[in-house]
């Protein structure tokens, strides 16, 4: 694969910004990984939590504040920071794996097979994505896997129709045509020699669509339907902390904000670098 | 371009001028429809009042009074008299007289969508005797039919025969102090006095009714000047409602107790973890360990704001049936629920789901949490499931829970509606104890309870009340009782506003 | 032509179809509020007669055919909640929310264009570098954290700018009076960031791309004067697709004014959708999909005519 090939690589550190979006995106990953190191509170272990301890700000014992039941913010962030990153993450990944088959599948055969996946894909590109997860949201209730597999139903599409066009112009192309003729079977065809050639741009689609993951689930647990706040996402934090923003409570929503948007921001310069390295059309 | 918006705006100001005279009131809820049979809510039935009167009423205090009936008479145990007063108008003209109330009962008892069944279950028939007295019989000898009829607010036959339900949830046609002008649902509804009203004009022309259900708003309004009155101050927010020197601030003890239902009909429960596979809560120690092994004062002080009282029996000191040899709720004694549990053969605790609303009571899943959080000491794992209140009671409704926080107000200012409608066994055909949703089951509670309905003496039918409770609570420990919420309203020194014990806000009495 | 219309007219009525059905089995299996409407006093009995009485207790299939020979009539049915026809609720609340989207619109647009050409023209110069690193953090930034930072800012510290509701309505818009205003600036930046971000972007990236062709090579040998190469040839071949993406764009803003809604109580259809998903109110829900895809439907439709005209090389 191309995308691991040393100039790419060198190419990529050649913008200082992008660096810096790595180096960050790698940090947050390291707290999330293991949070009950870093962190000084398990948020979830409600034995550790006191009432006593409600919204106090910003202190020696708790850097960021606490919020109503006594949770130190800095631990919840940690924890809130591992469960956005999977659920972004958790979400593309499946989304690939379903976007992509279905993609190669309907661009290799076409037909009815075609038709009826484009078809669907159509139908929910004509329609809002939050939309569409905001519905399955409100007939499961909020929850960690369901809210994976609501993004992935959002979005499969992108990976699926990506998959499709290069599909249909890589199986024009001589590779493809001599591998059939040579006899080989469908299946194989698809895997072994036309596989290789989509993905790099769907490793630029994906990367770019994380961060868009973890910005509708934040969005859907800020309107009440993504993760519950008793397994909290950056985004379900900020939602119980907007409830008393305006009472003064400022850290409880903010300080989960902030790090939303870093994590956010370092993941769109990634995408953005990675991107320009593998258009050829934009480079000089 | 600014010159153009400037004269714009100078043309909206002049056509929002010349009323001086109204009130405005930020409401947390709005109403759910005009048609006051259709939803029996709090905050539908407040806006209501305003507009409709029922044969009798409540005070700031609960107690009744004649509203469109004069007088009465019970000269049998199921027969009332009851007098009609003279020369009401409704507010299109109309004339009110038992004709009307006729029809009334007879919608509110027999059209399917409505919402106050309930309230008028007991009622057998109710008919004209001449234009201005009616008589209605109830089934069997009924104390508390008077605090029922508070609840039906009377329509005018004339207007309504034949209309639609669309019309009839968009047109309020009452006799009540206000009348209504427009609604704009959501937004705001608009009323004007009603000049020839029977106790008088009310002191404000004009009232506007605006429903601000976000906290937030709320307080803003209020706070900037653009309501005069709001209700549910939030608990984290009254530090910036009392710095205000422009605004009075107003705490009433309201009706509602929260409290927790645990499943004990299941021997085995869905959401119950336990190292036997049974259900411990079925085991009176258990139950007794839970309400031990809750720090409410904790959840009062921090989650409420001290905004609550502790609740040591289901109904609050305004209703009848309080008794006040309960007066305090246990004290906190995590050693003492501990010791309860390992005599329960549960001294490492289960684990269990609590299932609350999160937009129902005042901050109804943080106290959940806090729940979870003092249960955990004791070695409970309890993981809270905080739903919609659409997805909670329905799935409470299909017992889909083994242990839940909920809230019960007995608006009659009687507690026979907490008795009747959870503390019974549940039975479909007798309409006992819908919302006993952990099937609790007294046998001996349930015969004091039915006994209590037909007692017309108070002070025999209180005896019987209080000693079901007792029964059901300090030896069965049917409930936890967690707190009574309460009201708290802002309102701007400029208006006389005085909380009622119902929650309503009614504008007849602020002056 | 005419079959091109016909065609696209049976794609969306199919679209619309589909939305409707599928929404409606959601909801279906989501459950009813008949629990939530009856107040605590009523028996079981009660629950069964209102549930009746809406319809409730039928199976999938007949509330679904009474569902569709209702729209056959141009009714999508009567709220649950309120009791009202759900379209006259849904339409009651749409100008706020169509206000909100379509200045947030204008705004993106009249910032975005301008912007993106900026920093397409010397896309390695300080100033293009700022403009491309604030378009990074404008998309990266959730609605909701935006709307969020505005409040604490110009409400909460500040207090120049009321936190939330609609000003007041002139005509029939908030926008032409000075309360109405007020209201509107941080809702609008809130909605607007986003879109700003991505229409400058793909501006920029559009220019670039064409900038980099042979044909404006071609031009700029032979002497026509730079100006008139950006702001006429590449920048008319970047702002052709560009009209597309707007018109998919428009429909996303009205969506995520469900979230600006939330935050600023802005009393438009946003607000009533999340309530009424968590009232379980079907007919409303539906009935406001409907209307969005509707409007999705129909912006796509005049993009695409709109193209034809612009755009000589595309017949349909």
């Amino acid at each position: 694969m191309k995308l691991f090939k040393n100039e790419l690589l060198i190419e990529y550190f050649e913008d200082k910004l992008a660096v810096v979006g790595l180096f960050v995106f790698t940090l947050l990953c390291i707290f999330a990984l293991a949070p009950a190191i870093f962190s000084p509170q398990n948020p979830y272990d409600l034995a550790q939590l006191f009432l006593e301890n409600s919204f106090q700000g910003p202190n020696q014992n708790f850097l960021l504040g606490t919020d109503e039941q006594g949770r130190d913010i800095l631990s919840a962030i940690m924890y809130g920071l591992r469960v956005s990153l999977y659920v972004g993450l958790a979400s593309t990944i499946l989304s690939v794996i379903i976007g992509f088959s279905l993609g190669l599948i309907s661009g290799y055969y076409g037909g009815w097979v075609d038709t009826i996946i484009m078809r669907i894909a159509d139908i929910q590109l004509s329609f809002p994505a939050i939309l569409i997860a905001l519905i399955i949201m409100a007939l499961w209730g909020a929850g960690i896997g369901k809210i994976i597999i609501a993004i992935t139903i959002v979005n499969w599409v992108y990976y699926a129709r990506t998959a499709r066009g290069v599909v249909l112009s890589e199986k024009e192309k001589d590779y493809a045509q001599s591998a059939k003729a040579l006899g080989m079977r469908n299946f194989a065809i698809i895997f072994r020699e036309i596989m290789p050639n989509v993905t790099a741009p769907i490793i630029v689609i994906a990367t770019v669509r994380i961060a868009n993951a973890i910005i509708l689930e934040a969005t859907l647990s800020f309107l009440g339907l993504g993760v519950p706040i008793t397994e909290p996402s950056l985004g379900s934090l900020i939602a119980n902390g907007y409830q008393v923003l305006f009472s003064g409570y400022w850290w409880t929503s903010v300080f989960p904000g902030i790090i939303l948007m870093v994590l956010i921001i370092s993941i769109n310069l990634i995408g953005d670098r990675t991107r320009d390295i593998m258009n050829p059309r934009l480079k000089r | 371009m600014k010159k153009m918006i400037m004269g714009l705006a100078t043309v909206a100001l002049l056509f929002s001028a010349g009323n001086a005279a109204t009130l405005k009131v930020g409401l947390a809820s709005g109403a759910g429809s005009m048609d006051p049979y259709a939803h029996n809510e709090t905050a539908t039935n407040s806006i209501l009042s305003n507009i409709f009167d029922a044969l009798i009423s409540f005070d700031k205090d609960l107690k009744t009074h004649p509203a469109l009936a004069v007088s009465w008479t019970n000269p049998e145990p199921t027969v009332w008299l009851m007098k009609l007063r003279k020369g009401v108008k409704f507010h299109n003209g109309s004339d009110f007289n038992a004709d009307d109330v006729v029809f009334s009962y007879d919608r509110v008892k027999n059209w399917d969508k409505s919402g106050f069944k309930g309230k008028v279950s007991m009622i057998k028939e109710v008919s004209k005797v001449d234009d201005f007295t009616v008589k209605i019989v109830t089934n069997v000898p009924y104390p508390i039919l008077l605090r029922k009829l508070t609840y039906i607010h009377i329509l005018d036959k004339e207007t309504l025969e034949g209309k639609s339900e669309q019309w009839i949830g968009l047109h309020a046609i009452g006799t009540g102090p206000y009348k209504l002008v427009s609604w704009s649902k959501g937004d705001h509804i608009k009323l004007d006095a009603n000049p020839t009203y029977w106790q008088g004009k009310g002191k404000y022309d004009k009232v506007l009714l605006r429903p601000l259900t976000n906290n937030a708003t709320r307080v803003a309004a209020i706070l900037s000047n653009e309501v005069d009155i709001i209700n549910r101050v939030p608990v984290v927010d009254v530090n910036r409602v009392k710095a205000n020197d422009k605004l009075d601030f107003f705490v009433q003890p309201g009706l509602r107790l929260i409290y927790l239902q645990m499943d004990q009909d299941r021997d085995k429960s869905p959401y119950i973890k336990s190292h036997d596979g049974k259900n411990p809560l079925k085991d009176i120690r258990v139950r007794r360990a839970l309400y031990y092994g809750i720090n409410e004062d904790a959840i009062i002080k921090y989650v409420m704001k001290t905004f609550a009282k502790p609740a040591s029996q289901l109904s609050p000191e305004a209703v009848f049936g309080y008794d006040p040899s309960i007066k305090t709720r246990v004290k906190y004694d995590p050693k003492k629920a501990k010791a309860l549990l390992a005599e329960a053969g549960y001294p490492d605790g289960f684990e269990i789901v609590l299932d609350a609303p999160n937009n129902r009571y005042i901050n109804d899943s943080q106290i959940a949490q806090a729940i979870a959080s003092s249960l955990a000491k004791i070695g409970i794992t309890v993981k809270v499931n905080a739903t919609p209140k659409s997805t909670f009671f329905a799935e409470t409704g299909k017992l889909n829970t083994s242990f839940f926080l909920i809230g019960w107000a007995s608006s009659d200012g009687d507690a026979s509606s907490i008795f009747d409608g959870v503390v019974h066994t549940f039975d479909k055909d007798k309409g006992y104890g819908r919302y006993n949703r952990g099937r609790f089951s007294s046998p001996k509670a349930d015969k004091l309870i039915e006994k209590s309905a037909g007692i017309m003496d108070p002070n025999e039918r209180l005896k019987v009340l209080q000693e079901a409770q007792r029964v059901a609570l300090v030896e069965e420990q049917c409930f936890i009782p967690l707190h009574y919420q309460v009201d708290i309203y802002a309102a701007s020194k400029k208006v006389h506003f005085e909380p009622r014990t119902d929650s309503r806000i009614w504008a007849f009495d602020i002056k | 032509m005419t079959k091109y219309i016909l065609n696209r007219l049976f794609h969306s009525t199919l679209v619309m179809f589909t939305i409707s059905f599928i929404v409606f089995f959601i909801m279906f299996k989501a459950g009813d509020p008949v629990e939530l409407m009856l107040p605590p006093d009523a028996t079981q009995q009660d629950v069964v007669e209102m549930r009746a009485a809406l319809g409730l207790d039928k199976s999938f299939i007949v509330q679904y055919q009474k569902f569709l020979s209702n729209v056959a009539e141009g009714n999508l049915g009567n709220s649950f909640i309120y009791g009202q026809p759900a379209l006259d609720i849904v339409f009651e609340r749409l100008p706020a929310t169509m206000e909100l989207a379509v200045i947030a619109m204008i705004v993106s647009i009249l910032l975005g264009i301008p912007l993106g050409i900026i920093s397409s023209i010397k896309p390695n110069s300080i100033l293009s570098r700022i403009i491309m690193f604030f378009s990074l953090a404008g998309i990266s930034v959730p609605v909701f954290w935006t709307g969020m930072i505005l409040v604490l800012i110009f409400s909460v510290i500040l207090g120049v700018l009321p936190s939330s509701g609609r000003g007041e309505v002139y005509l029939f818009t908030s926008a032409f009076t000075w309360d109405g205003i007020k209201h509107l600036i941080m809702p609008v930046i809130t909605l607007s960031v986003f879109q700003l971000a991505l229409i400058l972007r793909l501006t920029r990236t559009g220019m670039m791309e064409v900038l980099m062709q042979d044909y404006i090579k071609l031009a700029s040998a032979k002497g026509v004067p730079r100006k008139v190469i950006v702001y006429y040839h590449a920048l008319k071949n970047t702002l052709i697709p560009l009209i597309t993406v707007i018109g998919i764009q428009f429909g996303q803003l009205v969506a995520f004014t469900i979230v600006t809604e939330t935050i600023f109580a802005w009393p438009g259809t946003g607000k009533l959708i999340i309530d009424s998903i968590q009232n379980l109110d079907r007919p409303i829900v539906v009935a406001y999909l409907l209307v969005i895809s509707f409007i999705f439907v129909a912006i796509n439709f005049i993009v695409d005519v709109l193209y034809t005209f612009i755009d000589p090389r595309v017949r349909v």
